[in-house]
């Protein structure tokens, strides 16, 4: 897997090169647009993280030249604009995805996962973890040849957490991954246990092994 | 009061006290006048008298004129004397004030008592004329200034007035500074140039606050996420130990809270600068229906009922994506505000939207309400900006946000103006949902 990271933040790049590094992700960084564009002629990428603002120019323009040579390298857009006409405006022009500044990197991943699964063109969009299958496109999860009855919320669970397999997913970023950035209602993360309750019942129920656990104080991590 | 009638008032008054203080004394000295002119004939006639009096005898004067009686005497000789006093003419039947000289003369060794009197009735009239005249004359000169007055400063006062009227309809936000009318009059001129310079700055200064804010809330972007960044990634190092785990996580809260603020704080500088320029058609009862539906999930955390009326089907042209902002952040305190195993109601019909939820602790303090930063209530989570986006939100839809505290519940009513509301239609349903 290759990624282009066209960010001219220097720290950024190092916190999602060190982020991604368990997965053998081949990540290269164009700091500025010149970068980027000769990058972006020369090589094919499976995802590309493209900041809009660059020093020496707009990132949309690398987009744009993605599309005009008929490229079709998957365009995550990382911006510190939020708003809803920048939004449309990137996914409009042909980006996968539209990332706010700033993201909880466990989030970023499952994007990332995402994008890549939706490009793959041998049509295999499962994600395998020991003996869990998660079917990507029917949204299910199997173990050996038993569906596992999820609700929505507990395979998005699952499904954040795989995706971010051997990491510590803070509450935080879990909660807002399963309830779509509105977490700071909550007084607490009462809802998210008692998702996280009902999850881990059924993955023993089917007779799964402990793959989540809570880490004190942080947050939960899915062990592979 | 205004200005102007103030002054005239104030005109009038002095007009009116000089008035009633001039015509009493103008009418005491025309009548000293007068007296002084009849009381010197009457001694000029008395002078005659005498002089004739030493040749001729007394009868002939008594005989032919009634005003003048001369009678032999035995007083004492004494000076003329003055005096005024009314008598009743027999034949006219009325009563004629006449000024009288009386004196004892001596002429050719007798002693003479001389009556000479003389009508004032002609004299009284010129008074009263005259003053008639006057107060004519102030009458028709005071109306005349007041008219005049009037007139004038509907004028005068005109560019005032406009300076006033387009004072009224300035909005430092709009970012367009004050463009007022030259005028020739020297005060409006000082106003009108000392307006538009205080506008420019205020514009300026607003406009610079505005930027900060924005700037702040932007530069902040990138090491908030670098920070927040590096603070996930110490959490994938290990060993960590309990405290440590407590220290990376209290700050990463921290650190979200901080980009939650600085999120809203951009979002509200947005609204501000009129940034969402999209207008669509925003069904209302639709509307809500589907934010109370984007809720319902923390309501059933929460164990509160949501209870959605709707009345009628209203359209109004608006940007959607703010005006879920605003429902979404009225339900939402709703929610996060009221007490588990209650009721949120939630009312929208054809001009308003009226979100009622049980209150704790009595009313909320009205002026507060909906300025920044100004949390009701510290051990709640949330920002505190909240309300004065959804205010921001209401303004710029012609709407408005009130807040009422009744039965033991607080509501926020979004109030529509009627004109906005493009379609109309009547029928009634209610929605239960989460009955739990």
């Amino acid at each position: 897997m290759k990624l282009l990271l066209v960010e001219d933040e220097k720290e950024l790049c190092k916190n999602i090169i060190s982020y991604l590094k368990e997965e053998n992700y081949l990540c290269e960084i164009a700091p500025d647009f010149k970068t980027a564009i000769s990058k972006v002629e020369s090589y094919d990428y499976d995802c590309i993280l493209l900041d809009i603002s660059l020093p020496d120019g707009n990132g949309l323009n690398v987009l744009k030249e993605l599309k005009a040579n008929k490229k079709t390298d998957g365009v995550i857009i990382i911006s510190a604009k939020n708003s809803i006409e920048d939004r449309i405006e990137g996914l409009n022009m042909g980006a996968d995805d539209y990332l706010v500044k700033p993201f909880h990197l466990s989030e970023l991943r499952a994007r990332i996962g995402a994008v890549i699964r939706r490009r793959r063109l041998d049509g295999n969009k499962t994600i395998i973890l020991n003996d869990l299958v998660i079917d990507t496109v029917a949204r299910t999860i199997c173990v050996g040849n038993k569906y596992l009855n999820l609700t929505r919320k507990e395979y998005d669970l699952l499904l954040y957490l795989g995706i971010n397999k051997n990491r510590v997913l803070t509450k935080n970023a879990i909660a807002e991954h399963i309830s779509n950035g509105e977490v700071d209602l909550f007084d607490n993360f009462d809802f998210l246990y008692a998702h996280m309750k009902n999850l881990k019942k059924k993955l023993t129920e089917a007779g799964v092994g402990e793959y989540i656990k809570s880490v004190y104080g942080m947050g939960y991590k899915f062990t592979v | 009061m205004k200005l102007v009638s103030k002054i005239s008032l104030r005109y009038l008054l002095f007009s009116f006290i000089a008035l009633i203080v001039s015509i009493p004394v103008f009418y005491v000295i025309l009548q000293h006048a007068i007296f002084n002119s009849v009381d010197e004939s009457l001694q000029q006639h008395e002078e005659a008298i005498l002089k004739v009096l030493a040749k001729k005898p007394v009868a002939q004067y008594n005989s032919f004129n009634d005003n003048i009686r001369i009678t032999l005497t035995n007083q004492p000789v004494s000076p003329a004397r003055l005096s005024s006093r009314n008598i009743f003419i027999q034949d006219d039947q009325e009563n004629v004030t006449y000024r009288i000289l009386e004196s004892v003369r001596n002429v050719n060794g007798r002693n003479y008592f001389i009556h000479i009197r003389k009508s004032l009735i002609e004299n009284t009239d010129l008074i009263q004329s005259i003053i008639g005249i006057q107060v004519g004359l102030l009458i028709v000169l005071l109306t005349g200034l007041y008219l005049i007055n009037r007139s004038l400063s509907h004028k005068i006062w005109k560019p005032f007035y406009d300076t006033v009227g387009k004072l009224k309809s300035f909005s430092i936000n709009s970012r367009k500074t004050l463009q007022l009318p030259r005028s020739d009059i020297q005060e409006f001129y000082d106003l009108n140039t000392s307006l538009e310079i205080l506008s420019k700055k205020a514009v300026a200064l607003y406009n610079s606050q505005k930027e900060f804010t924005e700037n702040a809330s932007h530069e902040l972007q990138t090491p908030l996420s670098i920070i927040l960044g590096k603070l996930e990634l110490l959490m994938q190092t290990s060993p960590i130990n309990e405290e440590q785990a407590e220290l990376i996580n209290s700050a990463y809260n921290s650190g979200l809270q901080m980009k939650k603020m600085n999120q809203t704080l951009l979002l509200l500088t947005k609204i501000e600068n009129n940034q969402f320029l999209t207008k669509d058609d925003i069904h209302l009862q639709q509307s809500v229906k589907s934010c109370v539906h984007q809720f319902e999930d923390f309501a059933v955390q929460k164990n509160i009922k949501m209870v959605l009326e709707t009345k009628g089907d209203a359209t109004i042209k608006g940007n959607k994506y703010l005006f879920d902002i605003m429902t979404g952040n009225l339900l939402k305190n709703a929610i996060l505000h009221s007490a588990s195993h209650s009721r949120v109601n939630i009312i929208s019909d054809n001009t308003e939207i009226t979100i009622c939820n049980s209150a704790e602790e009595g009313s909320l303090n009205k002026e507060k309400l909906f300025v920044r930063f100004q949390k009701q209530n510290n051990q709640k989570p949330g920002t505190g900006i909240g309300l004065e986006i959804a205010s921001k939100i209401a303004s710029i839809h012609n709407a408005q946000i009130n807040y009422q505290y009744t039965d033991n519940s607080h509501c926020f009513i979004i109030c529509f103006f009627q004109k906005d509301i493009l379609s109309e239609n009547e029928s009634v349903s209610a929605d239960i949902r989460n009955d739990i």
